[in-house]
């Protein structure tokens, strides 16, 4: 395998861990955010401009970005999840937009709009990639199928009666909250250790924006629907790289893709392509074994 | 009468000018039955929604198990052991039958989200806990054949049902029921009492309040009625003394289907 | 000196007055953040570009507004057609409100994007004397037109929420859309009236950001921004707070900038909104804040 199909693979790993947090968040809790590009800002630059002019291992400046984006979600939360869900999505734009002006007001250190480069190499970094996603796979699975994940479910379809079972509901968001958007530091840092560059405009909320399609896409109620989504969605540039509209690869293309195949599905089969479904070993067992059935049944009447 | 587990007395709650309930008194003790009747816009869901903390009353005192909870917040009466349905079945549509009455549950379910995201034993633990409680409530009312299912899949009846069994799932001390047979035929209807009555001797210490349009339910149901009319409470006492009252029939009974 | 900071600033805050109302009035009646309206503002300053620039003479400016508006008018008609329509006949959760008005943001953007690149075009020259002096102070021409009509619209608004039986109607949905229902109020109407609305006030912001800031695809969304938390800084259930929130943005972004610098400015004025949003969310005017029960 090249250079470039281990990008891609690690590429697709990323939006794929950001759209399981982002399941999370919007799927489980009903939390519509479009601030978890600004995390991942947060998380890179931490990481790397702290490293640089402190001479500190990358490493070691990674987990104090994981702290800052747990600290700094906590902030955001307290405040805004009181609120209705139309403030906290616009305030989250805002949070957006500001860790983007931030970034450009410290051009000193951050390079600003030029880009921060001569990131280092990391070795193995396909194997850390897929190691956290199967360990963020794992987290998300299993917030599910506990009682986070049923309160949660609740109160995204109805607060009151959530909270007339003793759901503590405001608090439960707030958890959840932050666990997406730690997640989507991690994912930064590791954007950063794939592109060796960073750059602000790969952080606004138009970037978000992308994410929250891939989760809509395949279902927010379905993990694997997030899953698989993200990842078909991610690759689909890639296969049509070689056909050309107007003289420009079709890869130019791809968020006006994004967004008519978004609008279609809203409108003729708005639950997402999976839906409520999760694809597990047993669905696909069972895919198999009416397969096998259906061949079988094929021979014997030929007999 | 015996200690009562929920009371209330001079309640009163406005909207904005416009007076829903004024003065309302009630008690109800453990192991009983009482209705709330009255035409429509009596202001008896709003008696709900301000015992259930939905809504802060303008006036009055409530006690619940004791104790003034007329600074405690929705989340820590139902904590408390106050349940509740709704006019509309609210079952939460993304959960099956198990996981909507496992959901009452669970923020009693003691382990922490570490545990939960990494598969401790304590979670597993809790787990098993929590399904066991949720199975035991839906097959001692006889609903456990549809926990697999999803909720928009069962019949209007049996979802009812369900969201009464999801109100009794962590046992609680009162159970208040808003207008828990609308849109259900006479047949259903019938079926509703027979459960209700079944509810009444499974779980003895319970009090159940009813808010009720079916007079038929409330009539052979309750031991003790409240009567509603534009927020006042117009009369209260047994079935019998309500049937005969005349301001209650003038008001009300004669406008019954 | 001051008094120049001071107009520039009125008339900067009065295009985000165009955008907060444009963006209110969506959000206070239909209950839903309309992003989509920073695509179509952005639309619409192509349009007026292209419209200005297809006639020689150039058309009176007057003329270039008024089409603009009309055109953004029928593109917001077209996206609630399209976006919104669908969701609301089916009654569907709130939450695809906010997916595809961003959708529709982020389609128009891309749309423009491949079709004009990210080339500035700026505007051709507008008006024959650029300034004007009254006494010792030079007035730009441009910023006194952009004053001047965006009182006249806004005006012309205010009096048509609070004196006309349309703008009652309006009201009234805006308190409570199932009440007005079972009371005869025809929704698809007002739905009609107030898309109309925010595609004339999309329009016509379009314009003047084009010309104030050049022509470019993501001039709109880059505006819809600050014009949105004005809004909300204004109150959400207040469109007169909107307009007030608006331009003292308008002013304080202008003196924040002439004192210490764009950059500064914009993580400032980013600051003082998510700041006004925690300290006061219900804006100065403002009631519903809270998710109601």
């Amino acid at each position: 395998m090249n250079a470039y199909q281990i990008g891609l693979i690690i590429q697709i790993c990323i939006s794929v861990m950001t759209v399981v947090a982002i399941f999370a968040m919007t799927g489980l809790a009903g939390m519509f955010s479009l601030g978890q590009a600004a995390y991942m800002a947060i998380g890179a630059y931490i990481t790397f401009v702290l490293s640089r002019f402190l001479d500190i291992p990358y490493y070691l400046t990674g987990i104090l970005a994981i702290i800052l984006c747990i600290l700094l979600s906590w902030l955001i939360a307290v405040p805004t999840l009181k609120l209705r869900r139309d403030y906290f999505a616009l305030i989250t734009v805002g949070f957006s937009q500001m860790i983007v002006a931030l970034v450009l007001l410290f051009e000193e250190y951050t390079r600003g709009s030029i880009g921060f480069s001569k990131i280092p190499r990391a070795d193995n970094l396909l194997w850390i990639t897929l190691g956290a996603l199967v360990l963020f796979v794992f987290w998300i699975r299993n917030l599910k199928y506990s009682r986070f994940g049923r309160m949660a479910i609740a109160l995204k379809n109805d607060e009151i009666a959530a909270q007339s079972f003793g759901i503590d509901v405001y608090h439960l968001k707030i958890k959840i909250y932050i666990l997406a958007s730690a997640i989507a530091g991690f994912a930064g840092i590791l954007m950063a250790l794939r592109n060796r560059v960073i750059t602000p405009d790969s952080f606004g909320w138009a970037h978000s924006s992308e994410m929250q399609i891939f989760l809509f896409f395949g279902g927010t109620n379905s993990l694997t629907g997030a899953i698989l989504s993200a990842a078909s969605l991610k690759l689909l540039p890639e296969l049509i790289r070689d056909i050309t509209l107007f003289g420009t690869s079709m890869q130019e293309y791809r968020t006006i893709i994004y967004a008519v195949l978004i609008i279609l599905v809203i409108n003729f089969r708005p639950q997402g392509i999976l839906g409520e479904k999760e694809i597990t070993f047993k669905w696909v067992g069972n895919l198999i074994n009416r397969f096998k059935k259906s061949t079988v049944t094929e021979k014997e009447s030929y007999d | 009468m015996t200690d009562a587990i929920l009371k209330t007395k001079g309640l009163s709650k406005a909207f904005g000018g416009v007076c829903a309930v004024k003065d309302f008194t009630m008690e109800i003790s453990p192991g009983t039955i009482r209705g709330i009747i009255g035409p429509n816009g009596a202001g008896k869901t709003t008696i709900f929604n301000v015992l259930s903390r939905i809504n802060i009353e303008d006036e009055g005192i409530i006690e619940f198990d004791g104790q003034d909870v007329t600074r405690k917040s929705q989340i820590e009466v139902a904590r408390m052991g106050l349940s509740r349905t709704f006019q509309n079945t609210r079952l939460f549509t993304g959960l099956n039958v198990l996981d909507n009455v496992k959901v009452a549950l669970d923020h009693a379910g003691e382990y922490s989200l570490f545990s939960a995201l990494f598969m401790l034993p304590s979670r597993n633990r809790q787990e098993k806990l929590i399904e066991e409680k949720a199975m035991a409530c839906l097959e001692l009312l006889n609903l456990d054949e549809f926990a697999q299912m999803s909720p928009s899949n069962l019949s209007y009846g049996y979802q009812r049902r369900v969201e009464i069994a999801r109100g009794l799932a962590n046992n609680p001390k009162v159970l208040m029921l808003d207008e828990p047979a609308a849109g259900l035929n006479p047949e259903e209807t019938h079926m509703l009492m027979d459960f209700i009555e079944d509810i009444m001797d499974k779980y003895p210490e319970l009090a159940v309040l009813v808010i009720e349009h079916r007079m038929e339910l409330i009539m052979n149901l309750c031991g003790h009625i409240y009567v509603q009319d534009s927020g006042i409470t117009i009369a209260e006492g047994l079935p019998g003394e309500i049937q005969n009252n005349p301001h209650v029939l003038a008001a009300y009974l004669g406008e019954e289907d | 000196m001051a008094l120049q900071l001071i107009i520039n600033g009125i008339s900067v805050g009065a295009i985000y007055a165009l955008i907060a109302v444009g963006f209110a009035v969506v959000f206070n009646i239909m209950r839903f953040s309309n992003f989509a309206h920073g695509g179509m503002i952005s639309a619409c300053a192509f349009i007026s570009f292209f419209f200005q620039r297809a006639f020689d003479p150039p058309p009176p400016f007057y003329v270039t507004i008024l089409f603009t508006a009309v055109c953004g008018t029928i593109l917001a008609l077209l996206i609630d057609t399209v976006a919104y329509r669908r969701i609301r006949i089916k009654n569907s959760p709130k939450i695809y409100y906010f997916l595809m008005s961003l959708t529709f943001a982020i389609l128009i953007e891309q749309v423009l994007n491949v079709f004009y690149g990210t080339n500035m075009y700026g505007f051709p020259k507008v008006f024959q004397s650029e300034t004007f002096m009254i006494g010792s102070i030079i007035f730009k021409t441009m910023n006194m037109v952009i004053l001047a009509v965006s009182v006249v619209i806004l005006s012309a608004l205010i009096l048509l929420i609070n004196k006309t039986k349309i703008g009652l109607a309006i009201r009234a949905v805006a308190i409570n859309a199932d009440t007005s229902r079972l009371m005869g109020i025809n929704s698809s109407v007002i739905v009609t009236t107030i898309f109309s609305i925010a595609g004339i006030l999309a329009g016509v912001a379009g314009v003047f950001l084009g010309v104030q800031y050049g022509v470019y695809p993501s001039v709109g969304p880059s505006m819809m921004l600050k014009g949105f938390i004005a809004s909300i800084i204004g109150g959400l259930g207040s469109l007169s707070g909107a307009i007030f929130a608006a331009i003292a943005l308008g002013l304080i972004e202008i003196f924040l900038t002439f004192f210490i610098g764009a950059t500064e400015a914009t993580v400032i004025m980013f600051a003082i909104m998510l700041g006004f949003l925690f300290i006061r969310p219900q804006g100065i005017a403002g009631k519903f804040v809270e998710d109601k029960a």
